[in-house]
């Protein structure tokens, strides 16, 4: 037999092992899905989100508006610290940078929240739901990153979020006008219920993530059990049937939020 | 790289990618679909790193391997780790599985006589479908260099088929 016929046939049997088409299509959808984005909205969105954030922080007003602790809702420049939270958002490439951005506006609230609360200034329901939205961008992000990453800032957004909590107490203890009091309590009670419930749809959430990877490996041990049961050749038995007296079971990741720094939104 | 090339990337690696499983994993063909997709998967979230200039294939090849190593070492952690990835699961399983017929058959075990390495370079390129220069970036070896390599195993090869051993 020459060479090239011997070639011809090692290839031939190669193509039998070629993957689906059905298989390569659902892959490639997948990996559609998976992309971020890259529409030309989004290209203009970047570089709108450029333009934006430069021409502000560069322009005085901007700057102050952004770094100033006198800035706090109501404020008039408080909307161009709102647009140059958004644009600094915007420009942010990778989900990691996209949730560290999104910890530190959460970061700013609370920065603000603390003013009012030293200037014994009213706080509206609306402003309190305002944190709570960024809140719940902030958690949103955090699903998309890394499990290091996300455990750390977990804890940073679980440690701002009770933080803001005390200060609304703080603030409320301090009111002296009854009424003003009992709106702020309401406020108050409405924002714990609120944050409670988002806790547990998140939870519920990561949970049931958590048993679908479970399902998964314990599928894909099933099925390298069986292809370990169908190995008859020699060589195979001894690179694969080798350990034969040991058994394992596929670790999942443990909880970290049996420690007792874990945040609230970990425990799944 | 760009993400947004990823899509490109993938179309020319999926094949060889999933012949590699395919055959380590003993022709199971929902297994190395598992595996395969987990791989690129893997090699989407880490794109940004990857860099064309340096490495053309020995990159998504590594993700692989070493996937591949966590896979199996996950069921059997006493597993001797190189040879899972060295070895193809060149058994009587994929065999059977790919309908061969007794000439194939006859070529795959004439295979297996082969010294490891001579027969590793047969599977990489004409089973698994990887070019001269892929096999070599990863080898460390020049392309040319393979070619003879490649030449000398298949004359080897058509010897041992002249000569088969009698069991």
């Amino acid at each position: 037999m020459l060479n090239w016929i011997i070639e011809r046939k090692l290839k031939r049997i190669g193509k039998r092992a070629d993957p689906p088409p059905a298989f390569v299509s659902a892959m490639e959808k997948r990996i559609l899905v998976e992309l971020p984005a890259r529409t030309p909205f989004r290209a203009w969105k970047l570089a709108a989100g450029s333009l934006t954030s430069a021409s502000l922080v560069l322009a005085g007003t901007g700057a102050y508006a952004y770094t100033s602790e006198d800035v706090v809702p109501e404020h008039p420049l408080y909307p161009v610290r709102e647009a140059i939270e958004r644009a600094d958002a915007a420009l942010a490439r990778s989900p990691e940078r996209r949730a560290e951005v999104e910890v530190k506006n959460l970061m700013r609230r609370l920065n603000e929240q603390r003013v009012m609360e030293r200037r014994n200034a009213a706080v509206s329901p609306e402003q309190v739901k305002r944190f709570e939205g960024q809140l719940d961008t902030a958690l949103q992000q955090l699903d998309r990153v890394q499990t290091e990453t996300q455990e750390k800032l977990d804890r940073r957004v679980d440690r701002l979020e009770k933080a803001y909590s005390a200060s609304l107490e703080r603030l409320e203890m301090k009111v002296k006008d009854e009424q003003k009091k009992e709106a702020l309590k309401k406020t108050l009670d409405e924002h714990r219920e609120r944050v409670q419930r988002k806790i547990e749809t998140l939870n519920e959430e990561r949970r049931k993530r958590f048993e679908l990877r479970e399902a998964k490996l314990k599928r894909t041990q099933e099925r390298l059990e069986y292809i370990r049961d169908g190995i008859k050749q020699p060589l195979l038995r001894q690179v694969f049937i080798k350990p034969l007296a040991t058994t394992t079971t596929i670790r999942m990741d443990e909880p970290t939020s049996s420690t007792p720094e874990g945040s609230r939104f970990l425990s799944r | 790289m760009d993400k947004a090339r990823f899509p490109q990337f993938y179309r020319k690696h999926l094949t060889p990618i999933y012949r590699f499983m395919y055959y380590r994993v003993g022709g199971n063909a929902e297994l190395a679909q598992d595996l395969t997709q987990d791989v690129f998967l893997k090699a989407l979230e880490a794109f940004e790193r990857y860099d064309e200039s340096v490495s053309t294939s020995s990159w998504i090849y590594t993700i692989a391997r070493n996937h591949l190593i966590t896979a199996m070492s996950k069921l059997r952690p006493q597993i001797d780790l190189e040879e899972i990835a060295n070895t193809l699961g060149d058994g009587i399983n994929w065999v059977e599985r790919m309908a061969t017929n007794d000439d194939e058959r006859q070529l795959l075990r004439a295979m297996d006589e082969l010294p490891p390495e001579d027969a590793r370079l047969l599977r990489e390129k004409h089973l698994e479908g990887w070019s001269y220069e892929e096999i070599g970036e990863r080898e460390g070896k020049s392309p040319g260099a393979l070619r003879v390599q490649a030449h000398r195993t298949l004359k080897r090869l058509r010897t041992i088929l002249k000569n088969p051993k009698v069991c």
